[in-house]
């Protein structure tokens, strides 16, 4: 059972979506500042670059305003939302590729002095590998290991059966299970 | 759980089998008994135990990742502003529609042509 203060939330979250649907623009300006971080979070991660999310966020609340009449129901705002991040960034037409420091990486002497050095950074490795999956398996992997969303919710957000998306979610650990075990020389 | 046979992970056409098997174990969606199952299979074979130790520190890094902040730039004003541009647009566009199609049934009338 929610919370009384989830409740309350919950409700005037449906009435700020009301009043939007009715072209209140105030009223959308408050879902945008509620949702922006959200929106902006889900969409770096899937991007990897600041400039591109900030026009991903953007789009896709210039889309979700665009759309509002077809919310089926005012309180599943939020993942509707987060749906139409999910599409704008696998539509989204990468201006920047992100540097290919990954690939030198790669290349770099397990035994070298640098390889403490490189271990930590391993976290901004993974997160560049991360970059270099297929868009798909690396949404899949973002909502799943990120986001922590479950599997038929990801297969709703990409609009996939479930087992297509617990297999992205598989390649996309194993290929970057590979390029640790790279990093780590073995 | 069916496992996939003995425990070879390279060049082994059951190592993708193995890959998802230790991904579910790490990922903690094993049950019981085929953890168990699992785990005998790894203290068998030093391969397995070094792909182990590659999907557990992925699953730690993600983890880490996941519990990172993204800082968010506030875009509220920069989407109010387009949001208003839009409906400024489309408003437009059905008013140019409008007097458009006002101007061509006036020329069909004139011309004699509307019914």
């Amino acid at each position: 059972m929610e919370s009384p203060d989830k409740t309350r939330e919950l409700l005037a979250e449906t009435e700020l979506v009301r009043a939007a649907r009715e072209g209140d623009k105030e009223a959308f300006g408050a879902l945008v500042r509620r949702y922006q971080s959200d929106v902006y979070r889900l969409c770096y991660r899937v991007l990897g670059d600041h400039h591109d999310a900030e026009d991903a966020t953007q789009e896709a609340f210039l889309r979700a305003y665009d759309r509002l009449e077809q919310l089926e129901s005012a309180s599943k705002f939020r993942s509707w939302l987060l749906r139409i991040a999910v599409n704008t960034c696998l539509n989204e037409r990468r201006r920047r590729r992100p540097t290919t420091e990954l690939e030198e990486w790669h290349q770099q002497d397990p035994q070298d002095p640098e390889t403490s050095t490189l271990r930590a950074e391993g976290l901004r490795q993974v997160e560049r590998a991360i970059q270099e999956l297929p868009k798909n398996h690396r949404i899949a992997l973002v909502l799943k290991d990120l986001e922590g969303l479950d599997y038929p919710q990801i297969a709703d957000y990409l609009e996939v059966q479930e087992g297509t998306a617990r297999v992205w979610v598989y390649r996309a650990r194993q290929r970057l299970r590979e390029i640790i075990e790279r990093w780590n020389g073995t | 759980m069916g496992l996939p046979g003995k425990a070879k992970v390279k060049g082994d056409h059951r190592a993708m089998e193995w890959d998802l098997i230790l991904q579910r174990y790490v990922w903690g969606e094993l049950s019981e008994e085929e953890r168990a199952s699992l785990e005998l299979e790894l203290e068998r074979s030093p391969e397995l135990r070094a792909r182990l130790e590659a999907y557990v520190r992925l699953h730690s890094a993600l983890e880490d990742i996941s519990k990172q902040g993204v800082a968010a730039p506030d875009l509220s004003r920069s989407i109010e502003r387009r949001v208003q541009l839009a409906s400024y647009l489309r408003g437009m566009l059905q008013l140019c529609g409008g007097v458009v199609a006002s101007y061509a049934r006036a020329i069909l009338a004139m011309l004699g042509l509307s019914r």
